[in-house]
């Protein structure tokens, strides 16, 4: 992509038939010759007082977006977190972070994943929001929500919801009630730039399998992404 | 492209070098003249064009704390002001940048940069300590931003959000969560505001720093609430209009 530049003949020089050659086909990415005219004519040729507009750019190849979202409320139970080794304490910061024994038990939220091809390598935006929480009166219960991206675990995009409750329920080991008011708003972003072909982003559930943590439950979620494609 | 106008060479007349240039600089200047009529809608691909955003930087604190430790609290000010601060973690982590490269905004400048989009969130817990007693602590977060030569950080007016409690709880722990999340992109526009403010740093259109604060405000009836930070992340990306210049 360049301005075609075919150099001027003088009198009294002999023309060099390769150079005459290269001035109207030259295959090296940096040529000026009217190889130009294969597809490649853009910007740099057009005058300088003239703009690139909408219309000339075909959709969602600078830029593109989508988003999901789901407001049934979605229960998660304590066996679906069981775990072959040992009940893990999920309120220590560096075994969440660090411990892959509780990686493969988050589960993916509906409505808070996201699936979307890139034609070219981009700089991808991912913004979520999400309301979640427990039934569990421990004041060290947890449910935590995680980004994965591609299926892997992102580096401190993890957060938790305390305990939803305060006291037990009568005749139960686990809490009262599950009540928006006491539960975790996360509104969160990740930048990152990702290469050319299908992506995936999911908010993944994790809870406690504890005596004191019955039942997890989301409420409205939501995941978008927006692209901004880079030149490879 | 402009039109080609090229003068047949007729047989018997001798090509001089003079002859030969006049029919190539009409190619070659056609070629170069591409006229907006000359480009088929849609005729533009990725692999025409240079990037029409890129990351300046993302920046977080506060993520580390996934246990319920909660990262820093803010005091409401007792003597009836409120002042920007800073958002930190009180671990030396802030959403303060500076090292990004001076972007100088406007249509009518070389790169085009018509806005930098700003993605922030932040989530704090606002508390009081006395339950019905009807005082009202309150957070304000904005963004700011400091322009290329000058030492003074400008806020965003349009970006500012005010939070405010509606339930009691003790001091840090439980209260009204706030999740803030601020989507703007800045232009020329916030620029000519700042510019136009009194003793402001005049006419300029170039940015070299972006951060986020947070303001308490002051209840001196009843002091004592607190806002506590959790964590808060912020990204930007600084963004090319539709006039794309030659070079990236």
């Amino acid at each position: 992509m360049a301005s075609v530049n075919i150099p001027t003949f003088v009198d009294g020089d002999v023309a060099d038939a390769t150079e005459v050659s290269k001035a109207f086909y030259d295959g090296a990415t940096t040529a000026t010759s009217m190889e130009e005219l294969n597809g490649n004519l853009t910007r740099p040729n057009m005058p300088n007082n003239k703009l690139v507009t909408r219309e000339m750019v075909r959709r969602r190849h600078l830029a593109g977006g989508r988003g999901v979202s789901g407001t049934a409320n979605l229960d998660y139970f304590e066996e679906w977190f069981d775990s072959t080794t040992t009940n893990i304490e999920l309120d220590d910061d560096a075994a969440l972070d660090n411990n892959s024994q509780t990686l493969h038990l988050y589960r993916p939220i509906p409505g808070g994943c996201i699936q979307f091809d890139l034609g070219g390598e981009a700089n991808v935006a991912l913004t979520w929001t999400i309301l979640w929480g427990n039934d569990s009166y421990d004041g060290n219960a947890a449910t935590f929500v995680r980004l994965f991206i591609n299926g892997l675990p992102i580096d401190d995009q993890v957060r938790l919801a305390p305990r939803g409750s305060t006291t037990p329920a009568i005749g139960k080991q686990h809490g009262q009630v599950l009540v928006p008011s006491r539960a975790r708003f996360w509104c969160g972003h990740h930048a990152v730039n990702l290469s050319r072909g299908s992506h995936s982003a999911s908010l993944r559930i994790l809870g406690e399998k504890s005596s004191v943590t019955r039942q997890n439950r989301v409420w409205a979620r939501s995941m978008r992404h927006f692209y901004f494609h880079t030149p490879e | 492209m402009a039109e080609v106008n090229i003068t047949p060479l007729e047989d018997g007349d001798p090509a001089t070098a003079a002859s030969l240039n006049d029919q190539l600089l009409q190619l070659n200047n056609g070629v170069n003249a591409l006229e907006d009529y000359s480009i088929e809608p849609g005729a533009l691909r990725r692999d025409h064009l240079p990037a029409v955003a890129e990351l300046l930087f993302t920046s977080s604190v506060g993520d580390g704390f996934t246990s319920h430790n909660w990262a820093k609290e803010w005091n409401q000010d007792s003597d009836g002001t409120a002042t920007w601060d800073i958002i930190a973690d009180g671990t030396g982590k802030d959403l303060s940048e500076t090292g990004f490269a001076a972007t100088v905004l406007g249509m009518d400048q070389a790169n085009r940069f018509a806005g930098i989009l700003v993605l922030l969130n932040n989530h704090f817990v606002i508390s009081q300590a006395i339950e019905g007693a009807g005082f009202d602590p309150r957070a304000v977060i904005g963004i700011q931003v400091r322009q290329t030569g000058d030492v003074t950080w400008y806020t965003i007016q349009r970006a500012t959000r005010i939070c405010s409690v509606r339930g009691a709880g003790a001091l840090g722990i439980t209260g009204n969560y706030q999740d803030i999340a601020q989507r703007l992109t800045i232009t020329t526009d916030d620029l000519d505001r700042i510019a136009s403010i009194k003793g402001g740093p005049g006419a300029t259109t170039s940015i070299n720093g972006i951060r986020a604060v947070v303001a308490i405000n002051s209840d001196l009836a009843f002091p004592g609430g607190i806002v506590t930070l959790r964590e808060g992340r912020m990204s930007a990306f600084r963004l090319r209009a539709s006039g794309l210049p030659d070079a990236v």
